[in-house]
């Protein structure tokens, strides 16, 4: 299951707001249980759109510096709506704090500017390296494929980065 | 002595408050478990785990939360559910109010059945039964 959930990167200003969009398809696996006349997004992954997100303005606003970003908590994690293939989720994401370690954020998920997710929730982040020297290889492999990556998900909406400014 | 629907209210509204990591004073009778409480799917099991024990019920499988409706193509039409499937769910769940979704049977209002009251009514009959 490929589970970077996130397809492109619309607005991005950094160290502050992310937006990101996740376009819903009927080749993800989970949906053949979930369910199967009625396929939707599970609400579970809509938070993690929302997550992983959050986790790329942390990646750029940091240099990339974090391997591991895990959620730490989510708090007041409301679902308005189903999200069903076909449909595009949107999730924008605020930046409340952003400490070295841990980060929190506002996030807001929206289908044809339906809302059908809102969440408070916040991350945990550092490099392998840190907590184990044996592992800085890993934050060294890991490190340039995030950056491809995230220049793969800000160029088709050509936005610019190290600028902190964003283009829509 | 069997408990008053008042100590059952209190006993499911610790239970969704656990659960669903609520405070209290959102739990009531009428809040409905994923518009005002923010239940998802894989907050059910948890909901029905926590209630055996609290209740020291079984609960089968399709009983509270009946799963068997939306993988039957004869009651969803589109994004409404068929008459068939309609009585289907009303039959599957005595436990709940159909009042409002009979008007429109849209499958994505679907979760508004489930509400603290729905529960309640469920564990009621449970204990009755027993």
């Amino acid at each position: 299951m490929k589970f970077g959930l996130i397809d492109r990167i619309v607005e991005h200003v950094r160290g502050e707001h992310i937006v990101a969009l996740k376009a819903v398809t009927l080749a993800e696996e989970y949906l053949a249980d979930h369910f199967p006349t009625y396929p939707v997004l599970p609400g579970v992954l809509m938070l993690e759109a929302m997550t992983q997100a959050a986790a790329w303005l942390v990646r750029d606003a940091l240099d990339f510096e974090p391997g591991v970003i895990l959620l730490r908590e989510a708090k007041n994690v409301t679902y308005k709506s189903f999200v069903r293939p076909g449909n595009l989720l949107r999730v924008e994401v605020t930046c409340r704090r952003l400490a070295r370690g841990e980060s929190d954020f506002d996030g807001l998920g929206s289908c044809d500017e339906q809302e059908v997710v809102k969440a408070r929730f916040g991350l945990r982040h550092w490099a392998a390296g840190r907590a184990e020297g044996f592992l800085e290889s890993v934050d060294r492999r890991i490190l340039p494929d995030a950056r491809a990556q995230f220049e793969s998900l800000c160029r088709a909406s050509r936005l610019r980065h190290g600028t902190g400014a964003s283009v829509r | 002595m069997a408990p008053s629907r008042e100590q059952l209210f209190e006993k499911v509204r610790d239970v969704l408050s656990d659960a669903l990591g609520v405070d209290e004073e959102e739990v009531s009778p009428e809040a409905t478990l994923q518009g005002d409480l923010g239940a998802e799917s894989i907050d059910f099991l948890d909901i029905v785990f926590r209630l055996e024990k609290e209740f020291s019920i079984k609960i089968p499988k399709g009983e509270l939360f009946p799963d068997d409706i939306l993988n039957n193509p004869e009651y969803i039409d589109g994004d409404r559910m068929t008459p068939a499937g309609l009585e289907t769910l009303k039959a599957a769940m005595p436990h709940a109010d159909f009042s409002k979704f009979e008007e429109s049977p849209i499958v994505s209002k679907m979760p508004e059945l489930f509400t603290v009251n729905t529960i309640v009514n469920y564990v009621e009959g449970k204990l009755a039964a027993a």
